[in-house]
C-alpha cells in the first residue's frame, strides 16, 4: 500500500507549475552563449603554440604584456578568466602561478588549486611571488612572442590598472581575456 | 516528466550528463524536459515568488550545463542537481533577505496522529498544499525531498548541506507542524 503523504508530495512535484516559455528561452540562450564561448576558447587553443594559464594577477599580465612585444606571430594564448581556467587546464603548456597577489579575492584563492590539479604532465609550472611577476613575464616572453596590441585591449588594460573595486576589475579581466583571444583569431585568420 | 521516472532512469540521466559534458545541446534539451518542472517545484518551496523561482530554476539548469563535466557520479544526478538548486535558492534568499521562520523549536511533542493518517482521512491535495504553505521553507524542503523526491536522509543532508542528525530533527518537527496544520484544517472543516 502506498504512502498517501508520499503520493500527494509526488503530485505536488509532478503537477506543479510548468516552466514558462520565458524561463526556457533565457536558459537556452545562456547555454548557447556559453557554448559559443567554449568554442571560442577551444579555437584559441588550437591556434596557439603555447597555452599559458595565469593564476592570480592575470589581468595584470594582460596589462604588462600589451604593446611591448609586437610581433606577427602570436604563439601564446593567455587564458585567465576566473572559473574558466580549471575547465581547460589540461590544455596548458605553461602555468604561471602568481602568489601574494594583493587584490586576490576569495574566488581567486580557491580555484587555483583546482586548476593546478588538472594541468597535464607536459605543463611547465612557474611559481613566482607578485614582486617578481614582471620578471616572470619577461621570461615568458622569451619562450614565445607575446602580442596583445589592439587599441581596445590597451584601453581595457589601462582601465583595469585604474579600477579600484573588485567587481569592475573582475569584469575587465574577463573582457581582456576575450579581447586577447579575439586578436589571436583575427591574426591567424588574416582578417 | 515524473520524479519517480527520473529516479528509475538514473542510467539515462547519467548518460545525458555525459553527453552534456561533451557539449551536446540536444542532450541538455532532453535533460531540461525531464527535470525543469521538478526543479521549479523544488525551488518554489524555498522561493515562493514565481518569477524569482523561475530565475533560480533557470540558473540551476545552466549550472548543470556548465558543471556536467565536474559531476563525479558519487551521488544520483537528481541529488547533485537539487543540491545546486538548494544553494542557488538560499543565495537568492540571502540576497533578498526574505523573511525567515523559526526552526526546530524544542517544545515537547504532544501525541497525535501521524500526518499520513490525517491525509488518508482527508486525501485532499488542496488540504496538503494549504498545510504545507504554513511551514517554514526549511521544513517544506525536507518534506518535499523525502516524500516528493524519494531522497534518503543522507541525500537530504547532502543537498541541504546539513548533518544527517539535523535532517532527522528537521523532518521530525516538520511532520509535527504539518500534522498540526492538517488538524487545524480538519477542525475548521468540522466547524464549517
Amino acid at each position: 500500500m502506498s504512502d498517501p503523504l508520499e503520493d500527494l508530495f509526488h503530485a505536488r512535484v509532478e503537477d506543479g507549475a510548468a516552466p514558462s516559455d520565458l524561463m526556457r528561452e533565457r536558459t537556452f540562450a545562456a547555454v548557447a552563449r556559453d557554448r559559443r564561448g567554449a568554442q571560442f576558447r577551444l579555437a584559441a587553443l588550437r591556434v596557439a603554440a603555447a597555452v599559458v594559464i595565469v593564476i592570480g594577477g592575470g589581468g595584470l599580465a594582460f596589462w604588462l604584456v600589451r604593446p611591448h612585444h609586437p610581433a606577427p606571430d602570436d604563439t601564446i594564448a593567455f587564458i585567465q578568466p576566473v572559473g574558466t581556467a580549471p575547465a581547460i587546464a589540461h590544455e596548458a603548456t605553461i602555468v604561471l602561478i602568481v602568489t601574494s597577489v594583493p587584490d586576490a579575492d576569495a574566488t581567486m584563492r580557491r580555484w587555483p588549486q583546482t586548476t593546478v590539479q588538472r594541468t597535464g604532465p607536459r605543463a611547465r609550472r612557474i611559481e613566482v611571488p607578485a614582486a617578481r611577476y614582471r620578471t616572470a613575464l619577461a621570461q615568458l616572453a622569451q619562450l614565445g612572442t607575446l602580442r596583445t596590441t589592439t587599441e581596445h585591449t590597451v584601453n581595457l588594460g589601462a582601465a583595469l590598472a585604474r579600477a579600484k573595486d573588485g567587481a569592475t576589475r573582475a569584469a575587465l579581466r574577463h573582457r581582456l581575456a576575450y579581447a586577447h583571444i579575439e586578436v589571436n583569431l583575427e591574426t591567424r585568420s588574416g582578417t | 516528466m515524473g520524479v519517480r521516472r527520473a529516479v528509475v532512469n538514473e542510467d539515462l540521466d547519467r548518460a545525458l550528463i555525459d553527453r552534456i559534458a561533451a557539449g551536446d545541446e540536444a542532450a541538455f534539451s532532453a535533460f531540461y524536459e525531464r527535470h525543469a518542472r521538478a526543479v521549479l517545484a523544488f525551488v518554489r518551496d524555498l522561493v515562493p515568488e514565481p518569477a524569482a523561482a523561475e530565475e533560480v530554476a533557470g540558473d540551476v539548469m545552466v549550472a548543470v550545463w556548465r558543471g556536467a563535466r565536474r559531476f563525479g557520479g558519487r551521488s544520483r544526478v537528481s541529488t547533485w542537481m537539487l543540491g545546486i538548486a538548494h544553494n542557488k535558492a538560499i543565495d537568492l534568499r540571502r540576497r533578498r533577505r526574505l523573511a525567515e521562520f523559526p526552526l526546530d523549536d524544542a517544545a515537547p511533542i504532544p501525541g497525535g496522529d501521524d500526518p499520513a493518517a490525517i491525509i488518508v482521512r482527508s486525501t485532499d491535495r488542496a488540504t496538503l498544499d494549504a498545510a504545507v504553505a504554513t511551514l517554514s521553507p526549511e521544513h517544506r524542503e525536507v518534506l518535499q525531498l523525502m516524500y516528493g523526491f524519494d531522497c534518503t536522509q543522507a541525500e537530504i543532508a547532502q543537498i541541504a548541506g546539513i548533518p544527517v542528525a539535523t535532517v532527522k530533527t528537521r523532518v521530525f518537527y516538520a511532520k509535527r507542524r504539518l500534522r498540526d496544520a492538517l488538524d487545524a484544517h480538519q477542525n475548521a472543516e468540522h466547524i464549517a
